[in-house]
């Protein structure tokens, strides 16, 4: 499946809203409003279409045809209602936009329907699509009687309303409920997200277009715009929120699980295997087999750095500083790399924050020595205020690129640094230094109990 | 001649065991006990009859043998007769281990992995006032004065307090953390 790219759909999104605020200010504000009428409708038109296209984009990308299909009815259905005023507001004209478009529209909806998967959902999506279809058809032939009192008006949003939000939002409903195959259930959220967003713009753009603009007409598109935000802060924001939430707890546990399983082995590498050796190591010393005791020795020293590898003891009795001095001295030594420590430590901080600086520590260093270049220097100080950590290399400094990249390619070097800052609410910043070379910076704030 | 009372705190209890068969084949040493937790060896060094060296393992289970080096139990570089010295007896030879050891008042540091004579040496050395570690201290993280530096050199040599003492006019009691 491509990757959509988010940052294009927040830019979109971002240049949606802007005009939206424009048009906005330009139809509500009394001086503006008659002679900015027709650009105001067409700014709203445009963004509503701009945010329809993100919306897509991303419904493609999660495979969420359900809300594609929405959408597409969503879309059929404003379209003449926000082409209203373009046309002049003339009676036929109108009519003539309104019943070509709903009848345009069946076809495609038609045929976007039968791609959905789920049975129940196919059966319904089509009377759905009949009755949005039907109340553009009824608008138009309601226009081209030449109906145009307020009483009319007030139907003909009410009833575009309900022929785009009622099913609109059942299908959301339904599909915050049910799942939707390939796309994250995250994902899934945002699409749902974007889905309620957008259908909900739509009546109060239709109120907006329809009603004249004293206050009290208004009311009634704004109790509408509130209510969908309602509707989308409690179905939408709030269980987004919630799987965040929830993901992020469950990578959490992964990195515990697997800090957890190190440990273990560490543990179970010092008391078994290690132990036996050091017994062996005293057997073989007693009958004066040297040879026997130098190769034991041997394997002694290669088990207690494979336990250091996966849980160093020193991180656990001795604190950061020291586990630190450990690491840039193997790694130093393993690389021939210059890599400079300076540490103090005041007091330590609780063993989470000390292993998720270790941990940090540990990546940037080897992305360093990796991808950058030597001088590196390592600061670590933990006083009674909190840690901060920083590794500055000399090297070519991070590509703003880099981060994508490398989490594309499956290299979760740099997302693992920004996981363990999160776990322990600590601010992690991937830099280039203003001479060259990457600055990775921990910050970790002990707050006031 | 009075034995050497030595207790063995280690987790393994073969090792703990086998450690102290080597040791007890020293005609001046008495294992009085192996042990295999810190509240055991809290126990008896507070009893009526504490051992003169407590060897033990840096890794007890859970627990980190480091703790016992805190506040008055730390014990090096004592008057004989008072606290038993703690020779710290572990798997991991780095250097931090070390120099936290030697900061944190232990008499001596061993491998585990070091001929016992190593072992048994030491024991003598930190029961007659001295210290033993047998990994250096990483000395450039240790915030010391040049003479301190050079005192701590002298302890890592194996040299007694009142050896080291003996070189300068001024008596060895700074050197000794209690």
């Amino acid at each position: 499946m491509r990757r959509f790219r988010l940052d294009h759909l927040w830019l979109g999104l971002a240049v949606s809203l802007l005009a939206l605020g424009v048009a906005a200010w330009w139809s509500i504000a009394p001086d503006s409003r008659f002679p900015g009428n027709d650009s105001a409708m067409l700014a709203l038109w445009l963004s509503t279409g701009g945010l329809a296209i993100c919306w897509w984009r991303l419904s493609s990308a999660t495979g969420a045809l359900d809300a594609r299909f929405m959408a597409y009815i969503a879309l059929a259905s404003t379209a003449p209602l926000s082409m209203d005023p373009l046309v002049g507001a003339s009676g036929p004209a109108t009519a003539f936009a309104l019943l070509a478009s709903g009848l345009a529209a069946l076809p495609l909806g038609w045929a976007l329907a039968g791609r959905l998967v789920d049975p129940n959902r196919r059966r319904r999506a089509r009377p759905l699509l009949l009755l949005a279809a039907a109340g553009g058809v009824l608008l138009g032939l309601a226009i081209g009687a030449g109906a145009d009192g307020l009483g009319f008006r007030f139907g003909r949003w009410l009833l575009v309303s309900a022929s785009v939000g009622v099913p609109t939002l059942l299908a959301a409903l339904e599909s915050i409920r049910g799942h939707q195959r390939g796309a994250s259930p995250a994902q899934q959220r945002l699409v749902e997200a974007m889905t309620l967003l957008t259908i909900g713009l739509i009546p109060t753009l239709a109120g907006l277009s329809l009603l004249p603009t004293s206050w009290p007409q208004l009311l009634l598109p704004l109790l509408a715009a509130v209510g969908t935000a309602a509707l989308l802060a409690r179905f939408a924001v709030q269980p987004l929120a919630r799987l965040a939430s929830s993901a992020t707890m469950q990578r959490d546990r992964v990195v515990e699980a697997t800090e957890a399983e190190r440990t273990r082995l560490a543990s179970v590498l010092h008391d078994g295997p290690l132990a036996d050796i050091t017994l062996l190591v005293q057997l073989l010393d007693d009958r004066q087999e040297v040879d026997g005791a130098a190769i034991a020795r041997s394997i002694a020293h290669e088990l207690r750095a494979i336990g250091s590898e996966l849980r160093l003891p020193i991180l656990d009795d001795l604190g950061t500083g020291p586990a630190l001095e450990w690491l840039v001295g193997r790694l130093a030594q393993r690389s021939g790399a210059v890599v400079r420590l300076e540490h103090t430590t005041v007091v330590r901080p609780p063993p989470p924050v000390e292993l998720a600086t270790y941990r940090v520590a540990q990546e940037a260093l080897v992305n360093a020595l990796k991808h950058g270049a030597a001088p590196i220097t390592v600061r670590y100080r933990a006083t009674l205020d909190g840690v901060a950590l920083s590794v500055d290399d000399s090297g070519p400094g991070l590509h703003p690129e880099a981060t994508v990249r490398a989490e594309r390619e499956g290299r979760l070097g740099l997302s693992s640094m920004r996981q363990r800052a999160e776990a322990i609410g600590a601010r992690l910043t991937l830099g280039v230094r203003p001479g060259g070379g990457t600055h990775v910076g921990l910050e970790w704030t002990l707050r006031a109990a | 001649m009075t034995r050497i009372r030595v207790a063995i705190v280690d987790d393994h209890p073969a090792l703990r065991e086998g450690t102290a068969a080597l040791l007890a084949r020293e005609p001046d040493i008495e294992v009085v006990a192996t042990l295999g937790s810190l509240a055991e060896i809290r126990a008896l060094i507070d009893g009526a009859d504490p051992p003169d060296v407590v060897v033990q393992d840096i890794r007890l289970g859970d627990e980190s043998g480091l703790r016992m080096l805190s506040g008055d139990r730390a014990a090096g570089g004592r008057p004989a007769g008072s606290r038993p010295a703690i020779i710290l007896w572990t798997a991991y030879d780095y250097p931090q281990y070390a120099a936290f050891a030697y900061r944190a008042g232990a008499a001596g540091f061993v491998v585990k992995t070091a001929p016992t004579a190593e072992l048994v040496e030491s024991i003598r050395r930190v029961a007659a006032g001295g210290s033993h570690f047998s990994s250096r201290p990483d000395l450039g993280t240790l915030p010391l004065s040049s003479r301190e530096r050079e005192v701590l050199e002298h302890i890592v040599n194996g040299r007694s307090n009142d050896e080291i003492g003996g070189d300068w006019a001024s008596p060895p009691e700074p050197w000794r953390r209690t």
